[in-house]
């Protein structure tokens, strides 16, 4: 950064305050180029020195040494700067807390389980956790199918592309001649190869998400930075186990 | 580091060089980065407040080369304030270091 770079970010971010105080704030950073520059530092090197900007200004505000000017139009940036200032300190915190955000969202899975969730009666669970697992087991057969099938697609038609006009004409029902197997293009195998192989992959880890709430209900979720709630197609794998611990985090974050 | 901490070191740290001389902006701001690693441009807020709080004043001098230089003088306030804050400073070290020790941190530095 440069000299006038740096004071014309001074300048901006220093923009509602009136002209005498920025002038006043202004010389002191002035000042200090020329005594640099005069010691023989370069501008880039005093900049750096100096630091960010944005820092002074913020150092300014927090020391509640500048008044700013209030006006219709500043007031919606005002309530913008409040709430990115809201965000950093709720993401300060929430990153802060990452360390202990384990044990509160694990506690408040806990209370979610033993006293807010509806229990189902042990008959219906029982039912409903061997449906899971059918349809777990369900997922992971189809998605090896899935990616077995594709493999074989993937790898006749990589065996089966002729050159143009290479492949004699098929003698078809009724004694047609048909045109040959077409010999597909390498992208259009690879496209087909492609949906095929996420397709797979989409189904078993879908597969591995029922599982795991399939098999302990009263377990949190895997992971603790799972926010999302898993792909569940059955009521009772409820999605939102996320959303208790979730606020429990925005809460204790918010504190 | 706290900011509230940090804001009352940097008061014993300005002051205490005040103390010995005066000094122009450029000056304070390069001597006090040699002993303690912080960006120099937030220095200047933390004058213009020990200014504004009465602790120190500030006077133009004509410079040999150049334009005229902003320098700072600790006014008597600010030298009681100082003392102050040294005795909070030197007791609240006193207790953080003997907090470590029963801790069982031994300090391996002397």
């Amino acid at each position: 950064m440069n000299r006038t770079e740096f004071m014309d970010l001074l300048r901006y971010y220093f923009r509602k305050v009136d002209e005498a105080e920025l002038a006043e704030i202004l010389s002191d950073y002035d000042a200090h180029f020329e005594e640099g520059l005069a010691s023989g530092l370069s501008e880039e090197e005093i900049c750096r020195e100096l630091g960010s900007p944005k820092a002074i200004y913020e150092m300014y505000l927090h020391e509640d040494m500048i008044s700013e000017k209030d006006s219709a139009a500043e007031n919606s940036g005002k309530a913008a700067d409040k709430l990115s200032d809201a965000a950093e300190k709720l993401t300060d915190a929430a990153g802060r807390l990452a360390g202990g955000a384990g044990a509160i969202a694990e506690k408040a899975q806990k209370t979610w389980d033993t006293s807010i969730r509806p229990e189902l009666p042990d008959a219906a669970a029982s039912a409903s956790s061997f449906i899971v697992k059918l349809l777990t087991w369900a997922c992971y057969a189809v998605a090896f199918l899935v990616l077995a099938c594709t493999a074989l697609i993937v790898y006749l038609f990589v065996t089966l592309i002729p050159g143009p006009g290479e492949l004699p004409p098929i003698m078809g029902p009724g004694g047609v001649l048909m045109p040959p197997f077409p010999g597909l293009s390498r992208i259009t195998i690879a496209g087909i190869g492609s949906t095929g192989f996420f397709a797979g992959l989409a189904l078993f880890f879908t597969g591995r998400e029922l599982s795991r709430h399939g098999h302990s209900k009263s377990d949190p979720p895997a992971s603790g930075k799972d926010k999302k709630p898993s792909p569940a197609p059955k009521d009772e794998t409820p999605a939102s186990p996320s959303f208790p611990a979730v606020t429990a985090d925005a809460a204790a974050a918010e504190k | 580091m706290n900011i509230q901490l940090k804001k009352g070191v940097m008061e014993i740290v300005v002051l205490s060089m005040l103390r010995r001389k005066e000094y122009y902006g450029y000056e304070l701001v390069t001597d006090i980065s040699k002993h303690i690693e912080m960006s120099e441009g937030t220095i200047y807020p933390l004058l213009n407040r020990f200014k504004k709080d009465g602790l120190v004043e500030t006077y133009l001098a004509e410079s040999h080369n150049g334009p005229p230089r902003k320098y700072y003088r600790i006014t008597p306030s600010g030298e009681v304030e100082f003392e102050d804050s040294v005795r909070e400073w030197t007791q609240f070290t006193k207790a953080v270091t003997r907090l470590l020790e029963e801790g069982g941190y031994a300090n391996e530095q002397n």
